[in-house]
């Protein structure tokens, strides 16, 4: 029976590798990434200044408890700026909902073996997981939770013009990537520049320069 | 490019220039928004504009509360045993979500660099197919994928049989599905079969049901004797057989026995009245009769067999004060009914609660888990690893209610109602009390065919697969799904899509899950009258394999020595001559002979007075036996309760057997007795359906020893 099985569906059998092979080949990985200088996850340092930091960490011989603890403590701190930046990346709030969870179930995991992340890891995470998002499935015409949110706002809920939202909405949907990635960290998640050079990995310079030729275009494109 | 963009660094009036960006946005969002009108600055339009179209939406607050509670029921980061339960997150992601740009010092040139990958490679490589190639060749523990080849009749009618069948099918069939062993038994008008190839083919089982006793009265018009109520518990791999008269209203079951193919004989389920506790004190008031045994073996199917020990959760009549003895507790024998013991006797005591359901692991009979009703409409989950010495609750997971499932070696499993991010609900699992609870998979949503009423089975193999059948029943048909979780995997896989049957089946039996052909059947379920509708069975493995080699197991009890056979109520002779003149069934005639002439007759009760105390009879008009009585004792006289019992046993038939254990020394004390000279003197149909059974109830004066008064009077019991 088994050896039927495993004829006919070989590539499943490939996930059932034992944990210690596992093991043997993340060790050699580790090793690989050394020699290329690639500092593996467990030996991060914390990325920003706002990263949280605990007096006793959260390491594995600490166990469960402390891990969880600290990943319920970085949730309740920072789950807000991340759903926010999720929201104004992806075209649903239960789309930003899965990544919000992936986000900090990879936090859980970090805060078992290694340092504390922070809200700069967990917004470079939150990053890679909306790119694999769009990889995923076909890139959508629709706008942001966040802006779809917005623009349905009417304008007794904010002191602006309901057009003139929506016209800020419409043009910075047609933004660069970049651009529009950089605004989100800037307004959703509420980062300053040099969080957000490191969370795009670019210079506090040029991570400047980017936010200030949005907003240039921006302007420049309203004022039209 | 809408228009060329230059850095502005240089440019004084630039608040979006570069080297200032920071300040001039919080400069702006720092205006209040009633400022940031029309007629504003249009870039703190812009900024404010930017500000709102990046806020949260509305419904923000709840994912963020879903999420945390999906973040606590998440499994454990740090007990990496074997890397399954992963539910809907795969392992190693927060890894490969890593920020890309990680930059330090190399170490050793690139040429170096890249032969370390290539040998890294390599190694990879040839530790994996070694690995693949050992799986070829000694296989796996790892369950493969569930391969079902549909539903067929497993029914003995279109099975083929060692014999001639010795009923009609349109009689109604019962059938009856071993999980242990995977034996399906079949039983039609008193005669039963079995199978040990999943239905295929079908043997008259050995020893045959043994005939109804000879004490049998002849039953009323439109009564009929049902001797097919066939039962199995998970943990045996034979099965109990009942009978019950039906159409008297009552439906009390009588068991006939336990056997397994082969046997010698059926073992009877003996009630003794030493019923003692787990633990001291003992468990006084508990109420161990044969057709309270019977009734919970046969009807509710709660019970369950581990390691020789039989647990079964127990109805209590309130016949007892309620912090005595809960109205439902779980007992347990160790040797098919010489002794019982109440497990959950600790737990009662400490927290005043009691297992309504319970699971017992297979391997260790010390371990059981019993989902309590805690009074407040919510349920918990305890578990004992010391067979009720000492009870611990679990944890309630954060993300939903649980119900207990099952308890394996490798913890317990529960199951939780539909969630936001499950409608089918989860699948959840604690394995040891230091960890939280595991996601193991979502439950597979029931299909569109499977309205709302969805029952749900789930069982769990010995290699550690997880098994789930959805079934929804109308008058007309039956609808069935099911679905696996092999062992390792984080979601179910159908197994059989959704099936409607006509006509309706019974329920679901899933057969073989301590190793051999997991089997799922449709319609094995005991019923009030066996089904003339077929056995569906849906193997979960191809039907070419062999099927597994059944070795009968000889009925021993799960002791060394089998209990010697006590008597019970039902099989002691029927005979009026057990009443004693003057007594309890004896005509009413014959008690002045024994206490003198009646001192008075009010309302058609006779009185007599005797032994410093008066005696009311009662007798049901027309019959002229004293089928109930009271003794009152004169308030001038102290009678103890060991003379007051003395004098309630010369007013019982000479064969009055007492078949359990009293009520501790307070008010009232229950003692409860069968008799076949009773049962002669008020045979079914003619007064009440007692089979021979009374009680007899002391009741104490405000000292608490001497007797007041006490009763005696017929009792229906269980």
């Amino acid at each position: 029976m088994l050896d039927a099985a495993v004829s006919v569906r070989a590539p499943e059998t490939c996930r059932s590798l034992p944990p210690s092979l596992w093991r043997w080949a993340a060790a050699l990985w580790h090793w690989v990434l050394l020699s290329r200088g690639e500092p593996p996850a467990a030996r991060q340092p914390p990325e920003t200044a706002t990263s949280v930091t605990a007096s006793n960490g959260c390491h594995r011989a600490q166990g469960e408890v402390d891990a969880r603890a600290l990943a319920d403590r970085l949730y309740q701190e920072h789950a807000h700026a991340v759903l926010a930046y999720l929201c104004a990346r992806l075209p649903a709030l239960h789309d930003a909902e899965d990544v919000l969870a992936d986000v900090f179930l990879a936090a859980l995991a970090q805060c078992a073996t290694t340092e504390p992340p922070g809200i700069g890891w967990l917004l470079t995470v939150a990053r890679r997981r909306v790119a694999d998002f769009y990889r995923r499935r076909r890139a959508t015409a629709d706008l942001p939770a966040s802006f779809a949110a917005a623009a349905a706002m009417g304008p007794e809920e904010h002191a602006l013009r309901a057009e003139e939202l929506r016209e800020v909405i419409a043009r910075v949907a047609l933004l660069p990537e970049d651009q529009r990635d950089a605004l989100a960290l800037r307004f959703a998640a509420d980062m300053r520049s040099p969080q957000i050079a490191a969370i795009l990995g670019k210079s506090e310079e040029a991570t400047r320069a980017l936010l200030s030729r949005a907003l240039r275009r921006l302007r420049k494109e309203l004022a039209q | 490019m809408s228009a060329p963009e230059h850095d502005s660094q240089h440019e004084p009036n630039e608040p979006f220039a570069a080297p200032a960006l920071d300040h001039e946005i919080v400069s702006f969002l720092a205006l209040p928004p009633a400022a940031v009108g029309a007629d504003s600055d249009s870039d703190a339009r812009l900024i404010h504009a930017l500000a709102i179209a990046h806020r949260l939406p509305d419904g923000a607050d709840a994912v963020l509360h879903r999420v945390r509670a999906r973040l606590s029921a998440a499994p454990s980061p740090v007990d990496a045993d074997d890397g399954d339960d992963l539910g809907d997150f795969s392992a190693g992601e927060g890894l490969a979500s890593l920020p890309p740009h990680w930059s330090s010092a190399r170490h050793g040139s690139r040429a170096t660099a890249a032969m370390r990958t290539l040998a890294a490679g390599l190694v990879i490589a040839l530790l994996a197919g070694g690995y693949l190639a050992l799986l070829r060749s000694r296989g796996t523990e790892q369950v493969p994928p569930p391969q079902a080849r549909g539903w067929r009749d497993a029914s003995i009618t279109t099975a083929r049989t060692s014999h001639p069948l010795d009923f009609h099918s349109s009689d109604g069939i019962s059938y009856a599905v071993a999980t242990t062993g995977g034996t399906v038994y079949a039983c039609g008008s008193g005669h039963l079969w079995y199978s040990t190839d999943g239905g295929a083919t079908y043997q008259s089982f050995t020893p045959e049901l043994p005939p109804p006793p000879a004490i049998e009265q002849p039953l009323p018009s439109g009564a009929t004797l049902d001797r097919c109520v066939i039962v199995t518990v998970p943990g045996l791999p034979g099965v109990f057989a009942f009978e019950r008269v039906i159409g008297l209203g009552q439906d009390l079951p009588r068991a006939i026995g336990y056997a397994t193919p082969g046997s010698n004989r059926w073992q009877d389920i003996p009630m003794t009245p030493n019923a003692q506790s787990v633990n001291p004190p003992p468990s006084q008031g508990i109420l161990l009769d044969p057709y309270s045994i019977a009734q919970q073996l046969a009807y509710d199917g709660t019970a369950q067999a581990s390691q020789g020990w039989l647990y079964l959760p127990l109805h209590q009549q309130n016949n007892t004060p309620s912090t005595q003895v809960p109205n439902l507790l779980l007992i347990g024998t160790p040797d098919f009914g010489g002794s019982w013991y109440w497990i959950d006797s600790t737990l009662f005591r400490q927290h005043a609660l009691s297992c309504a359901r319970v699971v017992v692991q297979p391997d260790d009979a010390r371990r059981i888990a019993c989902e309590v009703d805690n009074g407040d409409g919510t349920h918990s989950i305890w578990l004992t690893t010391d067979r009720g010495a000492s009870w611990v609750s679990l944890p309630a997971p954060s993300i939903a209610p649980a119900h207990l499932a099952a308890i394996t070696s490798r913890g317990v499993y529960a199951t939780t109602d539909p969630t936001p991010e499950a409608s089918g609900g989860l699948l959840l699992r604690l394995p040891d009390l230091t960890a939280g609870w595991r996601l193991v998979a979502p439950f597979p949503s029931p299909a569109a065919a499977l309205a709302a009423g969805t029952e749900r089975e789930v069982a769990v193999g010995r290699d550690g697969a997880v098994y789930v059948a959805q079934r929804v029943s109308d008058e007309a048909s039956t609808t069935v799904q099911v679905d696996m979780l092999p062992k390792g995997a984080s979601r179910f896989v159908s197994v059989a899509p959704a099936r409607r049957f006509t006509p309706a089946r019974g329920g679901v039996a899933f057969g073989g899950l301590d190793g051999q052909t997991p089997t799922v059947y449709l319609g094995a379920a005991v019923s009030f009258k066996g089904s003339v509708a077929p056995l569906e069975r849906l193997a979960l493995v191809p039907s070419s394999l062999p099927s597994p080699v059944y070795t009968p197991v000889p009925t021993v009890a799960p002791t060394a020595e089998p209990p010697t056979p006590r008597p019970q109520c039902a099989k002691v002779p029927i005979t009026l001559a057990a009443n004693r003149p003057g007594g309890l069934g004896a005509p009413v005639s014959t008690f002045p002979a024994v206490w003198g002439q009646p001192k008075a007759n009010p309302g058609g009760r006779e009185i007599f007075t005797l032994a410093g105390g008066t005696l009311t009879l009662d007798a049901p008009a027309g019959d002229g036996r004293a089928s109930g009585m009271t003794y009152t004792v004169y308030p001038n006289v102290t009678l103890s309760l060991a003379q007051a019992q003395s004098l309630a046993r010369q007013l019982m038939p000479t064969d009055a057997r007492e078949i359990y254990i009293g009520a501790p020394v307070v008010h009232p004390i229950a003692h409860a007795y069968c008799s076949g000279g009773l049962w002669a003197a008020f045979p079914p149909g003619t007064y009440d359906f007692t089979m021979g059974t009374f009680e007899v109830d002391y009741y104490t004066r405000t000292d608490g020893k001497s007797v007041d008064h006490f009763t005696i009077a017929l009792a229906m019991l269980g």
